[in-house]
């Protein structure tokens, strides 16, 4: 005996049906969720930039305020838009300077001494140019060969610190030198920033 | 309640009907919360602009903020008496006055001072000054320290730092202050 070499599956058309539904309420679920999902991201943006919107607003409004007030002080004051650039860079500068010095005097080594400082050694006067820092020291140094080594990693902590090194676009080592060759335990150095 | 056939157009336009409710919410909440912040920014930055601190030439849209507006209002004086007091070296004493005065606080020595030239533009005068002093270095850190807090528009021009003594330094300074103009004179 064989068994049947095929069968006829006569609900055929209502399963392929059953499954045109199954496949239409899967794409219908499918856009559904990306509808929902497209209009909860717009209405998140929204609502962030509300609420941005609503902060900058306030912190707006408290400036004019708090400029009314000051303003009540000096009413006969007229602003022109160069006394903006004047004013920032006049009560920043002594910050700037005393920042600078306080914090060369912590990354000096407890080996180095400071000979001399200058700020703004040329007597420039364009505000850009009067930001130039030259130290000179000196370095007592080890029994090491390379004596000039103590003095570059000095300038290299100047150039990483972040505070001491802000606003200067080059810090560089102008000279190091060891005053007598034989025996001597001091390097000087000079060092520019600008 | 709905009747049967009430609930199948409701169900048959629940897609549209979904549709028309966010557009409604979403204008509701533009019109409730967005528009009124808007309109209240706008004002504020027109406010701003009619404060004589609006936006600077070529857009930066850098305002003066108010605790510097307060110190340059507090570093003016009327354009005629600046320039008296510019012409009789008023505001040069003055300025040493106040720089020797915060030297002594912060134990800095005064060696010699120099009152040097006023500068007058239209708007603001600049007052130069030259001072000799002998401190250890952290003295001379506060004194800067004390200058920045001294409510004076007072620039450091140029420092010049001489290792005198392993404990101190011979400093020389040049100060310049900022007198901001008052008045239909300042032009």
């Amino acid at each position: 005996m064989t068994g049947p070499l095929f069968t006829i599956n006569f609900r055929r058309a209502s399963w392929e049906q059953s499954r045109a539904e199954a496949r239409r309420r899967v794409v219908r679920l499918g856009v559904g969720v990306a509808y929902a999902g497209v209009v909860g991201i717009l209405l998140g943006l929204f609502g962030l930039n509300c609420a941005l919107m609503s902060s900058r607003t306030t912190a707006l409004e408290r400036r004019v305020q708090r400029l009314r007030v000051a303003r009540a002080a000096a009413p006969e004051l007229r602003l022109d838009p160069a006394d903006v650039t004047l004013v920032q860079r006049a009560a920043a500068n002594p910050r700037l300077w005393r920042d600078k010095l306080a914090r060369l005097a912590e990354l000096l080594p407890p080996n180095a001494r400071l000979t001399s400082l200058a700020v703004n050694p040329d007597r420039a006067a364009a505000p850009a140019e009067q930001l130039r820092l030259v130290i000179s020291g000196t370095i007592r140094t080890g029994p090491e060969r390379d004596r000039v080594q103590p003095v570059v990693r000095l300038v290299e902590s100047l150039r990483r610190d972040a505070v001491f090194a802000a606003g200067f676009q080059n810090l560089k080592l102008i000279s190091s030198r060891v005053p007598d060759a034989e025996g001597a335990a001091v390097v000087e150095f000079v060092v520019e920033c600008r | 309640m709905l009747s049967p056939a009430q609930n199948v157009r409701l169900r048959r336009y629940r897609v549209a009907l979904g549709l028309a409710v966010t557009l409604a919410g979403f204008h509701l909440a533009n019109a409730l919360l967005f528009e009124p912040t808007a309109r209240r920014y706008e004002r504020a930055v027109r406010q701003l602009g009619e404060l004589g601190l609006g936006s600077q030439p070529g857009g930066s849209g850098r305002v003066l903020p108010p605790r510097l507006y307060r110190l340059m209002a507090e570093n003016s004086r009327r354009a005629a008496e600046v320039a008296e007091l510019g012409a009789t070296g008023g505001l040069a004493t003055a300025l040493l006055e106040t720089s020797t005065r915060l030297m002594t606080e912060c134990g800095v020595e005064v060696m010699a001072t120099d009152p040097g030239n006023v500068v007058q533009s239209p708007r603001v005068a600049q007052v130069h000054v030259e001072l000799k002093a002998r401190a250890r270095y952290a003295q001379l850190v506060t004194f800067l320290d004390r200058l920045s807090g001294s409510g004076k528009l007072i620039e450091v021009d140029r420092l010049n730092l001489v290792s005198d003594t392993p404990e101190q330094v011979e400093a020389q300074l040049s100060l310049t202050q900022y007198v901001f103009k008052t008045g239909p004179e300042a032009r």
